[in-house]
């Protein structure tokens, strides 16, 4: 334990702010703006697996984008490993491409459909030697068979793209790995499986895990911390035992109390 | 007490492959029966096959029987009678189950129209009321606007609408809550379950969401690869499953969030 804990952190967020301007409504009147971001702060320690949690509209898809390097925040900071990543031009951004990778929800829309895999896992690590030696290590850790290499994404099930998916973010040896809603697609057998297929792999190579989603259950299982979000804005975060088993905003609680129990269905009162 | 929905030895076939092998379940009046499975287990294609609405490329045989008048095979003027009327349905995707180009009060209206002697201004007095049973908040401006005006909750509040519209006696939702936010869900099956309770009617609920079944529903019926392999009252089978699939679906359902 760090009586700093901010030299821990491996992606450390303040007061970030992103609006975007909607297109004119009317010809004299300002563009309406949307604060998708409004004064988010936190920071994910190193080696934990940091659940932001949150409906539609929460701001969720905005915060990865920004901590991915993939857009700007209106206002605030965002650093990586200390060093200032809001700031940095494109060509600079190098490093963080190499250090945190994104897992997306629908594996079929970010793997291109004309290449093979072994080309999809390896398209991270360029045209360095030995690329195709670290694709047979990666099928081998997402439990793909050796041959897979060989085929296309549109022969595999909805589960086994997504371990694919998995595979290419891990190609680059990144610490950090941004989760954006990896199951909600998927069907629930295989949704499990792939819950412990990321477990296992954060153990294994020592990762940090940013996973987002709308499904408590599901952060819960996976996640040691969790935000909750709201319209812009985390209402609530800390450690997953105390948020769940004590939620302090009333949101919070309105998210648990709706999300349906299998146990308290079962042992709910008898039908009259 | 005789069931209001018997289905008998149900097959569907496509080619040389057989989707759904001999379904038989019944729903007695007033019953809330889930349907579960994984993707794939042919949940929608049992659903199609009540509904009439089964692809060309499917042939099905056994029966399905509503009342004792039997479905499968019916002619189409026949069935387009029943659904909408005796049969009603939700399913997962309101925007495509809505007509974009009109405005949702006439869509409501239409749905009474399609099966009842009722003029235009009465349907469309009924159509409010109905946006206002399934709590839409202002039900009079939300008849006047347009499917994309609305969000994905107010939109499926809007096809549960049409859906109880004319009372049906059979209620077949198919993962009506699987796109929506998890506050949304709670309310929206509160009202699946007032709209089918003040009428006594029955329902069949589609999900492979089992904590949402176990709420909802007094019995389910567990489908792997278009067979039944296990059935029975909710607590029992999801309480103490006996079969080796129900106990993995258990399994990978047991994340919970409270």
């Amino acid at each position: 334990m760090s009586d700093n804990p901010r030299s821990e952190s491996v992606v450390s967020v303040r007061d970030l702010w992103r609006t975007y301007r909607r297109p004119r409504t009317s010809l004299f009147g300002p563009r309406p703006e949307v604060h998708a971001l409004r004064g988010v702060s936190f920071d994910v320690a190193r080696g934990s697996r940091f659940g932001i949690v949150g409906e539609s509209g929460s701001g969720k898809s905005t915060l990865v984008r920004l901590l991915a390097g993939l857009d700007r925040p209106s206002a605030g900071e965002i650093s990586f490993d200390g060093r200032r990543i809001d700031t940095l031009p494109e060509r600079r951004l190098g490093f963080l491409r190499s250090r945190l990778q994104v897992v997306f929800q629908d594996p079929m829309g970010s793997l291109d459909p004309r290449m093979r895999v072994r080309d999809i896992i390896s398209e991270p690590l360029g045209r360095q030697p030995g690329r195709f030696e670290r694709v047979r290590e990666l099928l081998e850790a997402v439990d793909l068979p050796a041959d897979a290499g060989r085929r296309y994404p549109h022969q595999f099930s909805g589960g086994q793209r997504q371990r694919i998916s998995i595979a290419r973010a891990l190609a680059p040896r990144p610490g950090v790995l941004v989760a954006d809603e990896p199951v909600s697609a998927l069907d629930v057998l295989v949704r499990a499986q792939i819950l412990d297929l990321l477990a296992d792999l954060v153990e294994r190579y020592a990762l940090t895990m940013v996973f987002v989603s709308h499904d408590l259950a599901v952060v819960r299982h996976v996640c040691d911390t969790v935000a909750v979000m709201r319209q812009g804005e985390i209402v609530e975060q800390g450690p997953v035992r105390d948020v769940y088993g004590e939620p302090r905003h009333p949101y919070t609680r309105e998210l648990i109390a709706a999300a349906p129990s299998l146990s308290a269905a079962l042992s709910g009162p008898e039908e009259g | 007490m005789s069931a209001l929905l018997t289905v008998d030895g149900l097959r569907l076939t496509t080619g040389p492959s057989t989707l759904v092998d001999d379904v038989s379940f019944h729903i007695g009046p007033g019953e809330r029966v889930g349907l579960i499975g994984a993707s794939g287990s042919g949940k929608s294609l049992t659903a199609s096959a009540i509904m009439g609405l089964l692809p060309e490329e499917i042939t099905a045989s056994g029966s399905v029987r509503l009342d004792g008048r039997q479905l499968l095979g019916a002619p189409e003027r026949q069935l387009s009678r029943l659904r909408g009327k005796d049969i009603a349905m939700v399913f997962q995707e309101p925007m495509t189950a809505l007509n974009p180009a009109m405005r949702v009060g006439r869509q409501v209206a239409e749905a009474m129209r399609l099966h009842r002697r009722i003029d235009r201004g009465a349907a469309l007095a009924a159509a409010v009321e109905l946006l206002d049973r399934v709590r839409l908040p202002e039900p009079e401006r939300i008849a006047r606007a347009y499917p994309h005006q609305l969000s994905g909750g107010q939109r499926q509040r809007v096809v549960l609408a049409i859906a109880l519209a004319n009372d049906p006696a059979l209620l077949i939702c198919d993962e009506p809550t699987t796109a929506l936010d998890v506050t949304v869900q709670a309310r929206i099956l509160d009202l699946i379950l007032a709209g089918v309770g003040e009428q006594g009617g029955a329902l069949l609920f589609i999900t492979h969401d089992l904590a949402v079944v176990a709420s909802v529903c007094e019995r389910v019926l567990v489908l792997e690869q278009g067979r039944i392999v296990e059935s029975g009252p909710v607590r029992q089978v999801l309480g103490a499953p006996r079969h080796e699939y129900t106990k993995r679906l258990l399994a990978a359902s047991t994340l919970e969030a409270s």
